[in-house]
C-alpha cells in the first residue's frame, strides 16, 4: 500500500496511493475535508457608538456592511493555526474560554480605508496571524471607523466551512488511454503536447495517462479508437490548504486521524464490558 | 447596428417614455403648449359658456357683468397669449407655515406627498374694465421623479443644492447621493404619502377611428361599424349596424334603442335623398341597399302618418320616440342633447356641426357596406394601429381636467355667494385649493381613476432593479380578466419591436398585461392643422363627389379629401418627413386595396425605430455614427436626416424590412475565431458607391467582405433584432435556444429575484425589502444588461452546477445545495422590515406619547419588555429583537373621555406600543426619527434579519428553471470532479428534456468557458457567441467538448458510471423563502365572532382542516377524529338548554351563584348541557333576531 508523494508545496500536495479500495481512499478524502482542526474566528464583538482618534476626530461606528456580514467575512479569514491548542469543549476551562483554547484578535481602523485581513491583530501569540494579509473585509467611508475584537477557536470542517483547512480535495482513478498507432495517426500530436503523460510506448501502441494534468488529454475521451481503462485500486490524490496549516502537516494529521476515529469503536466495545 | 443602440441608451433611460409624457403634460413656461395649459384653455364652466372664461351670474352680482378669464387670450379661436398656468418646484407646507422645497427622499422618509403647487393667472374683467391679473395657487399636483419639475432634474438640483448649502461643485452623481438618491434610479414614478406609485400605461382602442367588423347577434352574422368618438375627456361609442333586412340602424350613446340611419341623416340636415345616397355610395353594388333604406324611411306604414321625407319629419320622429309627451322645450333639448352632445362628439357639439356628422355617418355606412360587399376586410381590433397607449401624462390629463373643472365651478359658486358690491370680488379666499389637491391625491393614492377604472396607479415594485424597470414599462389592457378574449391575448405581428413577446404573466392576465419592448416611442401628437396645411400643398382636394380613380385621404381617421395618385402622395409625404420638413410625428400608410392614404399624427401610437434604406444600403453612414458618438449629432438629427425613422404599426404595413444587412462567414478569415454579430462591425454602410459589404472583426480588427442581404425592394433595415424583447426577457442569455413559454416563465421569475434593488437601500424605508449579500455579474451576459445597468445592480450569483440525480433529494425540481458553499456565503441575503409609529394628535388636544409605559398605564407590559428602549421609548439600533418585542413604547389617551369618570379617579392612558411581528426576529438596523406633515413625531424602525439558504428556499436560473432546496448536503458527501471541484448546486436531469431549455445548457458551457478564460461571454439573443465557439473554448481549457466530466460519489467514493454534465450558470434567489412562510400551531387565538381559530400565519392561525380532508376521515369512518377536528379543536361550546319541551331556549349559567336558569320560562331545574359548535349558536341567535325562534327539544339518546 505505498503512498508516493508526487508534488509537495507549502499549501499543495499531490500523491498517489495504490492497492487500496475506493472506500479507503474516500475516507482519507473525507478526513482531509472535514476532520482537520483549524483556527477560525467564532465570536466578534463590535464597538457601537462614537469613535475618537488621537487627534480628536469623531468617527461613526456604523459600517457600510451589516455587522453579521463583517463577522461572517472575518470568520472565513484563514488564520495560521496551532494544533497544540485545545478544543474549547475539551479544554480544562470547561468551555468558558481561556488562553489555552481561545485566541483573541482585534481590529482598529479609521476610514477612509479598506480594512483587510492584515488589520486583524493577534493578541497573544503573534504567529497566529492571518495567512494572507490582503483579503478585503470591509471598505470604510469617510468618518467611519471600526473597533472590533474577535475570538478564534479550533474547530473542524464538519461543523462549519470556516474550519475547513483544505480545498480542492480530490482523487481520481489511475487511467490509461491505449491507442494503436496504426489506427490513430494523431498520436504524435498528443505525445508532443503531453510528453509527461506517456505511460508506456512500443512500436504498435502508445499508452497515455492523465495522472499529471495535461489539457490536451481531454480530447482522448471523445475520440474513437481510444481504449480507456481505469484502475480503481490506484488513486491520485491532490489537495490544497488555505494557508492555515502546511500541506504535509494536514496529510500527516489526516493519516493519524483515521485510526484514531476507528479507536472510538474499540473504546466503545471495551466500555460495553 | 449595435452602435446606434449604445448611443441611444447613453442619452436616454429605459423609462423615458413616462418622463417625456409627464414633461409634455405638466405646465411650465418653457413649453406653452403643454397639456395642462390646453386643458385650462378648453375648460368650460357649463355647456353654454365660452372656453377659458367664467362669467358670473348677473342676477347674483347685482347686475354687473363680471368675467374671469383663466385661459390664454384667443385669436381666431386659437390661444396665443402667454401661459396662464404653471407648476413650481415640489414643496411641502410645514405646520409652522413655512414652505420648503423637498427632495424625493425627504418625501419617502417623512411619508409626504411629493407635490408641487399649481399657479393660475386669473384676469378679472368687471363691466368691461380689466383689472390687474392675479396669480393664485389652485392646488398641488404630484410630481414625477426625474421629470422636469422634479427637484432632481438637471438644473433644479443645482439650484436646490445651492440654496441648501450643499456641495455645489460636486459631480451630478455626488449631488444625487447628497440628496439621498440612487444616482442610477430611473424615476418615472410618483411619491404619495411616502410610498412610490407608478401610473401604469393603459392600452385602449384608438378613438375617432371607424372600425368595421362582423358581430354575432340574434344568431346571425351582421356587419357593425363602430367609432369611439373622443373629445377632451369625453368618450362616446357610436355604432351602426346592418340588420338582416338590410336596414342600417345607428345606436347613439346614452340613448336607448337605435334610429334608422336615413332618418338620423335627415334629422342632421342631409335632407335630399341624392345627398344621402352620395354620402354613402361608392360603387353601384351598394345602391340597392341604400335605396331600400331611403324607401324604408318614406314608408308611411312604418313611420306614420306620411313617412319621413324631410328634416322636420325626422326631428319630430326623434322627439316622439325619445321624449314623448314632454313639453316642446324639453323635447328640443333632448334632441339637441342627442344630436350635438352624445353623437360623435369629436366632430363638434353645436348644431352647426350636424351636417358634418351626417356625412361622417355616411362614411361609416360606406365602410359597413364595403364590408358587406366584400370590398373591405374586417378591421383587426388587435392590430396595434387600432390601439393607443395612455401614459402617465394622459391619465393625469383626465384627472386634472375633472379636478380643475370642479375647482372652477366651486370658485364661481363661492364668488357668486359672497359677492358684495362694496368690496368687489376677492379671488384668493374663494379658491379652494384642497379640492383639486384632494381629488388628484385620492385617485393617485388608491388607483381609483375617474370613470371607475381601478388599479391605475400601483405601488412600485422594488423587489429588484429589473422588476422596477419592468413595472415602469408595463402596459395593461382594460379588457376584463374574467372573459376569455382569446384574440386579444394572442401575440400580434404588429407587436414586433413594440411590445415584448415573452414578458407577460401566466394565467388569467396572460396577454392582457404586457410590457414595452426595449426601444419604443409613444407619440405625443401634433396639431393636425399643421399637417392639413401641408397636405393642401400636395394636391389633396376637398371634393364632394366620389371619384373611383382618386384615393381617399384620411388624417387621424377623418376624411379630408381625395388625391389622384395616392401612392405618389404617400411617397411624397415620407420624402418630406425624411427631409425634416414635416414633423416626424406624422406616419402615413397607403392601402393599395382600398386606395386609401391613412395619415396619423395623434397621441399614443407606439412606434419603433428603423433604419431607412436607399438603393440597397442604409442612409446612415459611419460618419453620422461618429458624430452621434461625439455628441455633434443627437438622435433627433438622424431622424431629420432621414437615416432613421419612428414607424407606427400602421405605416409598417407598407414596409419591407430587412432583419439583417449582411451575411458573414463562420470564422474570421484573418484570425480564425468564430464570428458572431456582436463581434462584427459593418464598416461601409451608407456608402452609395461601394457594392460590397465590408465587415470588421472586433477581435483582430481585420476587414473582409460579407454578403449583402439588402435588395432594392427593401425599404428599411432592423436596427437590431434583439430589440424585439423587453427589459426583463433580455436578461436571459441565449433565449433563442429555449422554448418560448420558458422565456415567459424566466421573465416572471427574474422579477422575483433578489439582489441589489437600489443603491440607497440603507436609507430607504420600504415596508419590506431584500438585499443579496454577494450579488455577482453573470458570467454569461447580454448586451442589453449594459443598457439597463444590470451590472450595477445585479440580482444573482454564478453557481457551479452539476446535472445528476442525488439520492432522490432532487426529484421534482428540487435542488441540492452544498452546505460548505452556503456557509461561505452563497445565496445569503438580508430581509428588511420597517415599522412605523407616529405620535398622533386627537381632537381635544390629546396626543400619543413615545415613552416607556409606566405600570399605571392600561395594559402595560412587564418592565422586561421595555428593556431595549431608551428613555424616549425608542429602541436602540443593533439590538436583537424577536417575537413580540417592543420597538417603540407608546401610550395613547383614554378612548372615551367622559365614561367612567366617577369610578377610579383620573382616566388611565392606554398602552399602544409598536411590537415586532410574532415569528419574526432580527437586529434593529436603523432608527429614523422625523416629523410628519402635521408636525407630529414619526419614528421609523428598520429591522433586518439574515436569510441563509435553507431547506425550501426557492432558486431559479434565467431559463424558467425554478426549484426549491431539497437538501443541503455536507461538502464531503457531494459528488466531486477529478480537479476537486464540488458543485454548489445539483439539479435533476429530468428538468431538461421535456422543457427544452437548451439555453440553460449553453449558459452552463458559456459560464465554464468564461471562468476559465477570465472574460464575460456574450449570450445576447440572435448575436451571442455561437455554440461551436463555446465548445472549442472547452477543448482549449482542457475539458471535454460535451462539458461532461468524470465524477465520483462523495459517499461511496466510487466513480459514477456516467459522465456528468457540469458548468457554471447564473442562479437567482427568489424572494419566496421558508423563513417568511413556515408556520405551525397547536393552540392559539380564535376569532371573536365565531370562536373558530384565526386564519393565516400573521395571526398565528390554525391550519385548515378542509372539506377534502374531512372526506378522507368519512371514508375511514373515523367519526371521533372528525368530531375532534371540527368541534373540539375548533368552536365547540357547551350550551345550557332549557329542558322544558314548550320552551327549548338557551339557559343562563350564573357563575357567581352557580345556578342555572332559563330566562324565558324561568325554569331552574330541568336544564341540560349540550355540546354544539359555536357557529350553531350564532345561527340560532341570528334567526332569533329575525323573529324566528328555534326551540331545542331535548331527548335521551337511543
Amino acid at each position: 500500500m505505498p503512498l508516493k508523494i508526487i508534488e509537495l508545496k507549502d499549501n499543495f500536495a499531490r500523491f498517489s496511493i495504490s492497492d487500496i479500495t475506493p472506500s479507503i481512499a474516500n475516507s482519507l478524502r473525507r478526513t482531509l475535508i472535514n476532520d482537520i482542526p483549524k483556527l477560525a474566528i467564532e465570536k466578534v464583538t463590535f464597538h457601537h457608538g462614537q469613535i475618537r482618534d488621537v487627534d480628536g476626530n469623531v468617527y461613526d461606528s456604523s459600517l457600510p456592511l451589516f455587522d453579521e456580514i463583517v463577522a461572517h467575512r472575518l470568520s472565513l479569514v484563514p488564520l495560521i493555526s496551532d494544533l497544540t491548542m485545545n478544543f474549547r469543549d475539551e479544554c480544562s476551562c470547561g468551555g468558558r474560554g481561556c488562553s489555552l483554547c481561545t485566541m483573541t484578535y482585534s481590529i482598529n481602523r479609521n476610514g477612509p480605508a479598506t480594512v483587510t485581513s492584515g488589520d486583524i491583530q493577534p493578541i497573544g501569540n503573534p504567529d497566529l496571524k492571518p495567512a494572507d494579509p490582503d483579503i478585503p473585509i470591509v471598505k470604510l467611508g469617510k468618518s467611519q471607523a471600526m473597533i472590533v475584537s474577535a475570538e478564534a477557536i479550533l474547530g473542524r470542517g464538519k461543523d462549519h466551512a470556516k474550519w475547513q483547512a483544505t480545498s480542492g480535495v480530490s482523487y481520481k482513478y489511475h487511467r490509461e488511454f491505449t491507442v494503436k498507432k496504426a489506427e490513430f495517426e494523431r498520436w504524435e500530436e498528443f505525445k508532443a503536447a503531453c510528453p509527461d503523460s506517456v505511460f508506456r510506448e512500443n512500436d504498435k501502441e502508445i499508452v497515455f495517462t492523465d495522472d499529471s494534468p495535461c489539457r490536451k488529454l481531454s480530447e482522448l475521451f471523445e475520440l474513437e479508437n481510444v481504449k480507456i481503462v481505469e484502475d480503481d485500486t490506484r488513486f491520485i490524490f491532490k489537495f490544497e490548504t488555505d494557508g492555515s496549516l502546511k500541506a504535509i502537516d494536514v496529510l500527516n494529521y489526516a493519516l493519524k486521524r483515521i485510526p484514531q476515529r476507528l479507536n472510538v469503536l474499540l473504546d466503545s466495545m471495551a466500555a460495553a464490558d | 447596428m449595435r452602435e446606434l443602440v449604445d448611443i441611444f441608451f447613453k442619452k436616454e433611460s429605459v423609462v423615458n417614455h413616462q418622463i417625456e409624457s409627464m414633461n409634455y403634460f405638466v405646465a411650465s413656461k418653457d413649453n406653452p403648449d403643454n397639456i395642462m395649459q390646453q386643458i385650462v384653455d378648453e375648460t368650460k364652466i357649463s355647456d353654454e359658456s365660452e372656453p377659458g372664461i367664467m362669467t358670473l351670474d348677473p342676477a347674483k352680482t347685482q347686475n354687473r357683468k363680471i368675467e374671469i378669464r383663466y385661459g390664454r387670450v384667443r385669436e381666431k379661436n386659437r390661444p396665443i397669449g402667454p401661459s396662464t398656468i404653471w407648476v413650481d418646484r415640489p414643496e411641502i407646507k410645514e405646520a409652522s407655515g413655512a414652505s420648503n422645497q423637498i427632495t424625493p427622499n425627504e418625501a419617502r422618509l417623512r411619508d409626504l406627498n411629493y407635490m408641487a403647487p399649481i399657479n393660475l393667472e386669473l384676469r378679472v374683467i368687471e363691466d368691461g374694465v380689466e383689472k390687474d391679473p392675479e396669480v393664485i395657487k389652485i392646488g398641488d399636483i404630484p410630481v414625477m421623479i426625474r421629470s422636469k419639475v422634479c427637484t432632481l432634474a438637471e438644473g433644479n438640483l443645482d439650484t436646490y443644492i445651492e440654496k441648501n448649502n450643499g456641495p455645489t461643485n460636486a459631480t451630478r452623481k455626488e449631488k444625487l447621493q447628497y440628496v439621498g438618491e440612487d444616482p442610477e434610479d430611473a424615476g418615472g414614478y410618483f411619491i404619495i404619502g411616502g410610498s412610490e406609485r407608478v401610473i401604469v400605461s393603459l392600452e385602449d382602442l384608438a378613438p375617432n377611428k371607424i372600425l368595421v367588423e362582423f358581430e354575432e347577434k340574434y344568431e346571425s352574422k351582421i356587419e357593425v361599424a363602430k367609432v369611439f368618438s373622443q373629445k377632451g375627456g369625453f368618450r362616446a361609442l357610436t355604432s351602426i349596424e346592418k340588420g338582416n333586412d338590410g336596414i342600417i340602424n345607428v345606436s347613439i350613446p346614452s340613448v336607448a334603442g337605435t334610429i334608422p340611419l336615413v332618418i338620423l341623416m335627415k334629422a342632421l340636415g342631409l335632407e335630399k335623398d341624392v345627398d344621402v345616397h352620395n354620402s354613402i355610395s361608392t360603387v353601384q353594388k351598394m345602391d340597392p341597399i341604400i335605396y331600400a333604406n331611403i324607401e324604408e324611411a318614406k314608408n308611411p306604414k312604418i313611420f306614420p302618418p306620411n313617412g319621413i321625407t324631410n328634416n322636420e319629419d325626422a326631428i319630430s320622429y326623434i322627439e316622439k320616440r325619445f321624449a314623448a309627451g314632454q313639453a316642446k322645450e324639453f323635447r328640443e333639448k333632448k334632441v339637441s342633447q342627442m344630436l350635438d352632445k352624445s353623437l360623435l362628439p369629436h366632430l363638434g357639439d353645436t348644431d352647426a356641426d350636424r351636417l358634418k356628422k351626417a356625412i361622417y355617418l355616411g362614411r361609416m355606412a360606406r365602410s359597413l357596406l364595403e364590408l358587406n360587399l366584400g370590398l373591405r376586410k374586417e378591421d383587426d381590433k388587435d392590430h396595434l394601429a387600432n390601439k393607443r397607449i395612455k401614459l402617465a401624462g394622459d391619465l393625469l390629463d383626465e384627472l386634472f381636467r375633472n379636478a380643475f373643472q370642479s375647482v372652477l365651478k366651486d370658485l364661481k359658486y363661492q364668488l357668486e355667494r359672497t359677492y358684495n358690491r362694496k368690496k368687489g370680488i376677492r379671488l384668493r379666499p374663494a379658491v379652494r385649493q384642497d379640492l383639486l389637491t384632494q381629488k388628484i391625491l385620492h385617485a393617485m393614492a388608491t388607483g381609483n381613476w375617474i370613470g371607475g377604472r381601478t388599479g391605475v396607479s400601483q405601488l412600485l415594485d422594488r423587489v429588484s432593479n429589473v422588476s422596477t424597470l419592468s413595472h415602469l414599462r408595463r402596459i395593461i389592457s382594460p379588457l376584463t380578466r374574467s372573459q376569455p378574449h382569446f384574440e386579444a391575448r394572442d401575440l400580434h405581428p404588429t407587436q414586433w419591436g413594440r411590445i415584448c413577446p415573452n414578458e407577460t404573466p401566466e394565467g388569467q392576465n396572460c396577454g392582457l398585461v404586457k410590457n414595452a419592448a426595449l426601444i419604443i416611442n409613444v407619440t405625443e401628437g401634433i396639431d393636425p392643422d399643421i399637417v392639413l396645411e401641408f397636405l393642401k400643398g400636395m394636391d389633396v382636394r376637398e371634393v364632394l363627389e366620389e371619384n373611383p380613380n382618386a384615393g381617399r385621404v384620411y388624417l387621424n381617421g377623418d376624411f379630408i379629401g381625395y388625391h389622384d395618385d395616392p401612392g405618389r402622395l404617400t411617397n411624397q409625404i415620407r420624402g418630406e418627413r425624411r427631409k425634416g420638413k414635416l414633423p416626424d410625428d406624422v406616419n402615413v400608410r397607403f392601402d393599395p386595396e382600398t386606395r386609401e392614404v391613412i395619415i396619423n399624427c395623434d397621441r399614443g401610437r407606439i412606434r419603433r425605430p428603423l433604419l431607412t434604406l436607399n438603393n440597397g444600403t442604409t442612409v446612415l453612414t459611419r460618419d453620422m455614427l461618429k458624430k452621434l458618438d461625439n455628441g455633434e449629432y443627437q438622435l433627433k438629427d438622424l431622424v431629420k436626416k432621414g437615416a432613421m425613422e419612428w414607424i407606427d404599426a400602421e405605416e409598417e404595413e407598407n414596409l419591407y424590412i430587412a432583419v439583417y444587412g449582411y451575411e458573414f462567414p463562420e470564422r474570421c478569415p484573418n484570425c480564425g475565431i468564430y464570428l458572431y454579430r456582436s463581434k462584427l462591425d459593418w464598416i461601409n454602410h451608407g456608402e452609395a458607391d461601394s457594392e460590397k459589404v465590408m465587415l470588421q472583426c472586433q477581435e483582430c480588427k481585420g476587414t473582409f467582405e460579407g454578403k449583402s442581404l439588402l435588395t432594392e425592394e427593401h425599404t428599411h433595415l432592423e436596427i437590431d433584432p434583439s430589440l424585439i424583447l423587453g427589459v426583463v426577457a433580455s436578461i436571459t442569455p441565449y433565449p433563442e435556444h429555449n422554448s418560448s413559454p420558458r422565456i415567459t416563465m424566466a421573465a416572471a421569475m427574474t422579477k422575483q429575484s433578489i439582489g441589489l434593488s437600489s443603491t440607497n437601500f440603507r436609507i430607504r424605508t420600504d415596508t419590506r425589502g431584500h438585499v443579496l449579500h454577494y450579488p455577482q455579474i453573470p458570467l454569461v451576459k447580454t448586451k442589453i444588461m449594459d443598457f439597463i445597468k444590470y451590472e450595477k445592480k445585479p440580482a444573482g450569483q454564478n453557481f457551479v452546477v452539476a446535472i445528476l440525480s442525488y439520492q432522490g433529494y432532487n426529484i421534482q425540481d428540487a435542488l441540492i445545495m452544498n452546505k460548505a458553499a452556503v456557509e461561505r456565503g452563497l445565496g445569503r441575503s438580508t430581509f428588511f422590515r420597517t415599522y412605523t409609529a407616529e405620535e398622533r394628535r386627537y381632537p381635544g388636544g390629546q396626543e400619543d406619547r413615545f415613552e416607556i409605559p409606566t405600570h399605571d398605564v392600561l395594559g402595560a407590559r412587564a418592565e422586561e419588555s421595555y428593556k431595549n428602549l431608551d428613555e424616549n421609548g425608542i429602541i436602540f439600533p443593533e439590538s436583537y429583537v424577536e417575537g413580540a418585542d417592543v420597538l417603540v413604547g407608546k401610550t395613547s389617551p383614554p378612548r372615551f373621555l367622559e365614561e367612567g369618570g366617577d369610578k377610579l379617579g383620573p382616566q388611565r392612558r392606554r398602552e399602544s406600543s409598536i411590537t415586532m411581528r410574532p415569528n419574526e426576529s432580527g437586529f434593529v438596523d436603523n432608527v429614523i426619527l422625523t416629523v410628519s406633515e402635521s408636525n407630529s413625531r414619526v419614528v421609523k424602525i428598520k429591522v433586518r434579519s439574515e436569510r441563509i439558504p435553507e431547506l425550501g428556499d426557492k432558486f431559479a436560473s434565467r431559463h424558467g428553471q425554478k426549484g426549491v432546496i431539497g437538501s443541503v448536503v455536507p461538502q464531503e458527501d457531494m459528488p466531486f470532479t477529478e480537479e476537486g471541484v464540488i458543485p454548489d448546486l445539483v439539479i435533476n436531469p429530468h428538468a431538461i428534456p421535456s422543457r427544452m431549455t437548451v439555453g440553460h445548457i449553453l449558459e452552463m458551457i458559456g459560464g465554464q468557458v468564461s471562468a476559465m478564460k477570465g472574460e464575460i461571454i456574450d449570450g445576447t439573443i440572435f448575436s451571442g457567441e455561437p455554440e461551436k465557439s463555446l465548445r472549442d473554448g472547452l477543448k482549449k481549457y482542457g475539458f471535454r467538448q460535451s462539458s461532461e466530466e468524470s465524477m465520483y460519489d462523495g459517499i461511496t467514493g466510487r466513480k459514477f458510471e456516467a459522465d456528468i454534465f457540469t458548468g457554471i450558470i447564473y442562479y437567482q434567489k427568489l424572494h419566496h423563502m421558508v423563513a417568511g412562510k413556515f408556520h405551525a400551531r397547536s393552540r392559539g387565538p380564535v376569532q371573536i365572532l365565531t370562536r373558530q381559530p384565526t386564519e393565516g400565519r400573521s395571526r398565528q392561525g390554525g391550519l385548515r382542516f378542509g372539506e377534502m380532508e374531512r372526506d378522507t376521515l368519512i371514508a375511514h369512518g373515523a367519526a371521533m377524529v372528525i368530531k375532534d377536528r371540527l368541534l373540539d379543536q375548533s368552536d365547540g361550546t357547551i350550551l345550557y338548554v332549557c329542558g322544558n319541551p314548550k320552551c327549548g331556549h338557551i339557559a343562563i349559567l350564573d357563575r357567581r351563584k352557580g345556578t342555572l336558569r332559563c330566562p324565558v320560562c324561568g325554569n331552574t331545574g330541568n336544564i341540560h348541557p349540550v355540546e354544539t359548535s359555536y357557529a350553531f349558536k350564532l345561527m340560532r341567535d341570528e334567526l332569533n333576531s329575525l323573529g324566528v325562534i328555534m326551540r331545542l327539544n331535548l331527548g335521551d339518546m337511543k
